[in-house]
């Protein structure tokens, strides 16, 4: 994380000295029985860039703290229709009458109440005078003196970097309408079918949303509307340094695996049915070589309800080998329309969805994702 | 299509590999995807042309348990010594039940030579205890709506996190830029 331009852009807007500590937050609402009625639990996970990564992916090492269990309710969400104006309760106990977005966001502002409010924003930072760097924008903070691992005391910033969270989660945080992209304003009907070449539309800007929230006027209103914003605050808002609107950062389980790669087998079989190649396919997949790291699927792809993203993984690694010969071969399948198309489509998610799980990236190699996406979405 | 012709030569030891000489119509194959060879790092001070302007220290920790453990010359703190600490660490590794820990110091199995603990729950509490009272007594209960849920402070956790001894030559506190030979940045 350390060698990420995130950090270096923002490590220029604290006080000199100062040390960046990266907080990731991990949660989701998990289903444990049905029996004795429904229970679920919702743990909010946290760990701190500083560590390196590989401590971090390492479950026996404990990098990472359960620092919460957010209420489960059965309530619905008024995500339909547009809210009214709430106000967060910034103390015990809340207003009445809250749904499940508001229970998720009061128990929030209660999880960070620490890092927000007993010392925040306490007193200048002298700082500024002397330094020609810009200076800690939304509010002057002193930052904590903590101690280090390597036993030096250092003047330490806390701030939300990261949130690993499936997208109705995110909708939540950000509080977007359903469906509605959390991170920029694209409009939900063009959702999914743009290539990465046309983005044009422009990413959320959190300082925007706040002034048009706090005017609450008709056209205000009007405007977040149209945006698939709820007019209501947030409290991700008020922590330092963090914008809401790019919590949510590259997640390769839930957008690759269990995201993309569940959409396009679902096009893929859909296709195969239609050419009447599927039945070869099935056959083809069942009959994969045995070799070491590659797991052999007993179950044909339909036949298989559930999918975790380990299995999605060897999936991927097998597809193309599996595919290739329906489309390309002897008989010159090849000329029929649609059917180079096809596979490259496959080819460019692989490639894709394969050389993101790499641990370290060049510009070179990001290049390289990115014509591989575009190939994907040609 | 151009075809792709292929040269077979033979030699006295027999067939070496086809060559390939044409590469018109191949397919272009992209950049092996790989780890990426670090030579050259930017570090934030160099950057300003300043003295090390991110992650600062001012000057010892006085607190850390690393600390502690140090000041008080015993290095299996929270355990009494390290009999103790393996009789613990033999019973946490092998699931034993606290019920047959209660057994065992009962019957004097361990011939009344561990100070540290004399029960499972006292090894329970000691272990939940040992890094900044982390236990179960780091859990505030809330109440809104009629909905209850739990949580944690989150400056005793980053602290608790920033302050772990293990992690100590693995943390980062400033940020660098790698760059490999060809110029490229690098992000790991």
């Amino acid at each position: 994380m350390h060698t990420a331009s995130w950090w270096w852009d923002t490590q220029g807007h604290l006080p000199e000295g100062g040390t960046l500590i990266p907080l990731i937050f991990a949660s989701d609402k998990t289903h444990l029985t049905n029996f004795s009625g429904d229970k679920s639990i919702w743990p909010v996970y946290m760990t701190i860039g500083n560590i390196d990564k590989s401590l971090r992916a390492e479950t026996s090492k404990r990098a990472w703290l359960l620092v919460g269990l957010l209420p489960c309710t059965n309530r619905k969400s008024n995500n339909s229709r547009p809210k009214k104006q709430t106000r967060i309760p910034e103390n015990l106990p809340a207003a009445p009458e809250l749904d499940s977005q508001d229970l998720y966001h009061a128990a929030i502002v209660i999880l960070f109440r620490t890092l927000i409010y007993p010392n925040y924003p306490s007193q200048d930072v002298n700082l500024s005078q002397t330094s020609s760097r810009p200076i800690f924008l939304t509010t002057t903070w002193e930052g904590f003196s903590w101690e280090c691992a390597d036993g030096f005391i250092r003047r330490c910033f806390p701030v939300v970097a990261a949130w690993v969270a499936d997208c109705p989660e995110h909708q939540l945080i950000t509080r977007t309408r359903q469906f509605a992209c959390p991170r920029c304003e694209i409009p939900i009907a063009k959702t999914g079918h743009e290539k990465p070449v046309d983005r044009q539309h422009t990413l959320r800007d959190q300082d925007d949303i706040r002034k048009l929230v706090n005017t609450n006027s008709a056209h205000s209103v009007q405007i977040l509307d149209e945006k698939n914003l709820f007019p209501v605050p947030n409290i991700f808002w008020k922590l330092p340094m963090c914008n809401a609107y790019r919590l949510w950062q590259p997640d390769i389980l839930h957008q690759v695996w269990i995201g993309v790669s569940a959409t396009m087998m679902g096009w893929l079989t859909k296709w195969l049915k239609k050419h009447k190649l599927l039945a070869r396919f099935n056959d083809r997949w069942k009959l994969q070589a045995k070799f070491p790291n590659l797991q052999n699927f007993t179950k044909t792809y339909e036949g298989v309800k559930q999918w975790t993203g380990k299995e999605r993984r060897h999936m991927m690694r097998i597809l193309v080998p599996v595919l290739i010969p329906l489309l390309v071969g002897p008989t010159g399948r090849a000329h029929k329309p649609g059917f180079s198309d096809a596979l490259r489509c496959v080819q460019a998610f692989t490639r894709f969805s394969l050389g993101c799980t790499q641990r370290s990236q060049s510009d070179e190699s990001l290049a390289d994702l990115e014509l591989n996406l575009n190939d994907f979405y040609r | 299509m151009t075809e792709t012709r292929v040269h077979l030569t033979a030699t006295t030891e027999g067939l070496e590999a086809p060559v390939i000489t044409d590469y018109a119509e191949a397919p272009v194959l992209r950049t092996p995807f790989a780890y990426w060879d670090v030579v050259e790092t930017t570090t934030y001070g160099d950057y300003f042309e300043d003295e090390l302007i991110a992650g600062k220290t001012y000057g010892k920790a006085q607190n850390l348990s690393a600390a502690r453990v140090l000041a008080s010359d015993n290095p299996w703190e929270p355990f009494h010594s390290a009999r103790d600490f393996e009789i613990a660490k033999w019973f946490l590794d092998f699931n034993i039940a606290k019920g047959a820990i209660n057994a065992f110091f009962a019957k004097g199995l361990d011939g009344d030579q561990t100070k540290s603990f004399w029960s499972g729950d006292q090894l329970w509490n000691l272990l939940e205890t040992s890094e900044f009272g982390f236990g179960a007594t780091s859990w505030t209960r809330h109440e809104i709506d009629n909905q209850h849920f739990y949580t944690r402070d989150l400056r005793t956790c980053i602290q608790l996190l920033l302050g772990h001894h293990p992690f100590a030559g693995n943390m980062h506190f400033a940020p660098i830029q790698t760059f490999d030979k060809n110029n490229h940045r690098v992000y790991e």
